[in-house]
C-alpha cells in the first residue's frame, strides 16, 4: 500500500515513516510541506495521504481542500494526524472530507494496522 | 408595618425622621421621580455616583444618566414589572457627567397615591462598576487559562510523539536487536512517557470540564456493553495483580443517556483504581441497578479503603489518598476529578463510600435514555 506522508516536523516524519516501513505492508513517500505534498499526490497517486494539520504556509486543512478540488487527487482518502486534539478540531477535520482524524501522540506499532484497515476494510 | 411602628416607638423617632436620615446619609444613591420619570430629588450619594449636582439632575428625566448601551429588553422587563408588580431590580449601564461608563444595581419601587395612581418612582442604586470589572477580568483570565492549557497541550504533543514513537520502534526492534538491560531502560522511559501523555490528556479534559466544553455526544447507551468492553480492556491489569473482576448487572437495565466514550472513560478510571488499590486474590465487583429515576452504577473493591476524613476530598483535583501505596499505584490525582466533571455534565451524581481495611465503593447515577432523549 502506498502512503504519502505530509508532515513538517522532521522527527515525527521519520518516526511515522519508519513505523509504516517496519510494518512491511507500506511504501512511504514523504513531503515536508502542503505544497510539496500536493505535487507528490498528483504525480504519485498514493492509496492514502497521512496529513499533519499545523504546518507553516499551507496548513493541513488548506492542503486537504486543494486535494479535494483537483480531480486527479480528489478520490484519494486522507487521514489527518494532528496534535490538535480538541473535539471541535476533530469534527472540523472530518467535516472537510478526511476519512479519519488521528491525534498525536500515536502508537507507532498500532498506526500501520489502523491505516491499513481504513483502506482495506475486512 | 406593626413591627416598624414598634421600632419607631422604641427609638423615640418619627418614621419621617428615620427615612430622611437614610435618604441623606445612605451610601446607596437614591433618586425620586414623578410618574413621568422627571427627577424630583436625589441624595448626595446619587450625585457622587453620577457626577452631576442635585441642581443639574432635578427637572431632568431619569434617563439623563443612561448610556444607551443597556439592552432594550432590560427596560421592557423593568416597565413590565413596575406596571404589574410595582417593583423591579436589575443592572443598568450608565454614563457619568465626565463621560465614563458605570454600572448600577438598582431597585425601583412604584409609589401609589391615595387615588391609586402612580405618584412617584423611587430608585435606590449601588455602583457595581468595580465588581463588573472584576467579573470581566475573571472571565478574561479564565479564557486565557483555557487557551494556555490548550496551547501547551498541543505544543507538548509533538515532542511526546517523537519520544513515544522512537521508544516504541526501538523496543520493537525496528533499529536492530535490543539487549535485556537496554530493553528494561527503554521500557522505563516508555512507561513514563505514557504517564506524561495521560497527565496532559487529563489536564486538557479538566480544562474542558471547567469551561463546560466536554462536548458530550449524548445517545442511548447500553451500559452492559460498555461495562463488558471496559472490563475486557482491564483484564490484563487485573491478571497482573491477581485480582478477580466480577460483573453483577441485572438481566434488564434501561439504556442511559450518555456519551459512550466518556462513560467508558469513567468506568476505566473507577475500575482501574479499584484494581490498583486491591490486594492479590481479592475481588472487584461492578454492579448496576435501575432505581426508576436513574440508573445507579457502582464499582466495589475489597482493598485498603479510604479514611472517613478523606472521602469528601477524593474527587478534588490532584488529591491522592495518603495510604502509603501511591508510589506503587501511580496515577495523576486527576482521574476522579475528571469522572466527576463527566458525570455532572451528564446530569448525574458521583460519590464514594468506604470502610478502611474493608474496601471502597464508588457509585454514580445516570439518567435513563427514555427520560432524556426523544426517540
Amino acid at each position: 500500500m502506498r502512503v504519502l506522508l505530509i508532515e513538517d516536523d522532521p522527527d515525527i516524519q521519520k518516526i511515522a515513516a519508519m513505523a509504516l516501513r517496519f510494518d512491511g505492508r507500506f511504501e512511504v513517500m514523504q513531503a515536508n510541506s502542503g505544497k510539496q505534498g500536493l505535487e507528490l499526490a498528483k504525480r504519485e497517486q498514493p492509496d492514502l495521504v497521512l496529513l499533519d494539520v499545523m504546518m507553516p504556509e499551507m496548513d493541513g486543512y488548506e492542503t486537504l481542500r486543494h486535494l479535494k478540488e483537483d480531480e486527479r487527487t480528489s478520490a484519494i482518502p486522507v487521514v489527518f494526524l494532528s496534535a490538535r486534539a480538541l473535539e471541535q478540531e476533530v469534527q472540523r477535520g472530518k467535516s472537510m472530507g478526511a476519512i479519519a482524524y488521528l491525534t498525536k501522540p500515536f502508537d507507532p506499532l498500532k498506526l500501520p494496522g489502523v491505516l491499513y484497515a481504513m483502506v482495506n476494510p475486512a | 408595618m406593626k413591627k416598624l411602628s414598634a421600632l419607631v416607638g422604641a427609638t423615640g423617632l418619627q418614621l419621617t425622621d428615620i427615612l430622611r436620615s437614610v435618604y441623606e446619609n445612605s451610601l446607596d444613591g437614591i433618586v425620586i421621580s414623578d410618574p413621568n420619570t422627571i427627577i424630583l430629588t436625589v441624595n448626595d450619594a446619587y450625585c457622587a455616583m453620577t457626577g452631576y449636582s442635585s441642581e443639574e439632575l432635578v427637572g431632568q428625566k431619569t434617563n439623563v444618566i443612561r448610556a444607551g448601551i443597556t439592552p432594550r429588553e432590560t427596560f421592557n422587563q423593568m416597565w413590565h414589572a413596575l406596571r404589574n408588580e410595582g417593583k423591579w431590580v436589575g443592572e443598568l449601564i450608565n454614563r457619568r457627567k465626565d463621560g465614563d461608563l458605570w454600572w448600577s444595581y438598582i431597585s425601583i419601587t412604584r409609589i401609589l397615591g391615595a387615588d391609586g395612581e402612580v405618584a412617584a418612582y423611587v430608585g435606590i442604586a449601588r455602583d457595581i462598576t468595580e465588581r463588573k470589572k472584576m467579573e470581566d477580568a475573571l472571565r478574561d483570565m479564565d479564557r486565557m487559562k483555557s487557551e494556555f492549557i490548550a496551547t501547551v497541550s498541543h505544543e507538548l504533543r509533538s515532542p511526546m510523539t517523537s519520544i513515544k514513537g522512537s521508544l516504541g520502534l526501538a523496543l520493537a526492534g525496528a533499529a536492530g536487536p535490543v539487549g535485556e538491560d537496554l530493553r528494561d531502560l527503554l521500557g522505563i522511559a516508555q512507561n513514563n512517557i505514557e504517564r506524561l501523555i495521560g497527565l496532559i490528556n487529563d489536564i486538557l479534559d479538566l480544562s474542558r470540564g471547567d469551561a463546560g466544553k466536554l462536548s458530550l455526544h449524548i445517545t442511548p447507551v447500553d451500559l452492559k456493553q460498555v461495562v463488558s468492553r471496559t472490563v475486557s480492556e482491564l483484564y490484563p491489569l487485573a491478571a497482573q495483580k491477581s485480582v478477580r473482576v466480577a460483573v453483577a448487572l441485572p438481566e434488564v437495565l434501561p439504556e442511559v443517556a450518555g456519551d459512550q466514550d466518556r462513560l467508558s472513560q469513567v468506568l476505566v478510571n473507577l475500575i482501574s483504581n479499584a484494581i490498583k488499590f486491591s490486594d492479590a486474590d481479592s475481588q472487584v465487583t461492578i454492579g448496576a441497578e435501575d432505581t426508576g429515576k436513574s440508573v445507579l452504577v457502582w464499582v466495589r473493591d475489597e482493598g485498603v479503603g479510604i479514611n472517613r476524613e478523606d472521602l469528601p476530598k477524593v474527587f478534588e483535583r490532584f488529591h491522592r489518598v495518603d495510604n502509603g501505596d501511591n508510589r506503587r499505584t501511580g496515577g495523576t490525582g486527576l482521574g476522579l476529578a475528571i469522572c466527576r466533571a463527566i458525570i455532572q455534565e451528564h446530569g448525574g451524581e458521583i460519590w464514594a463510600d468506604s470502610e478502611p481495611g474493608k474496601g471502597s465503593t464508588f457509585s454514580f447515577t445516570l439518567l435513563p435514555a427514555h427520560r432524556v432523549l426523544q426517540r
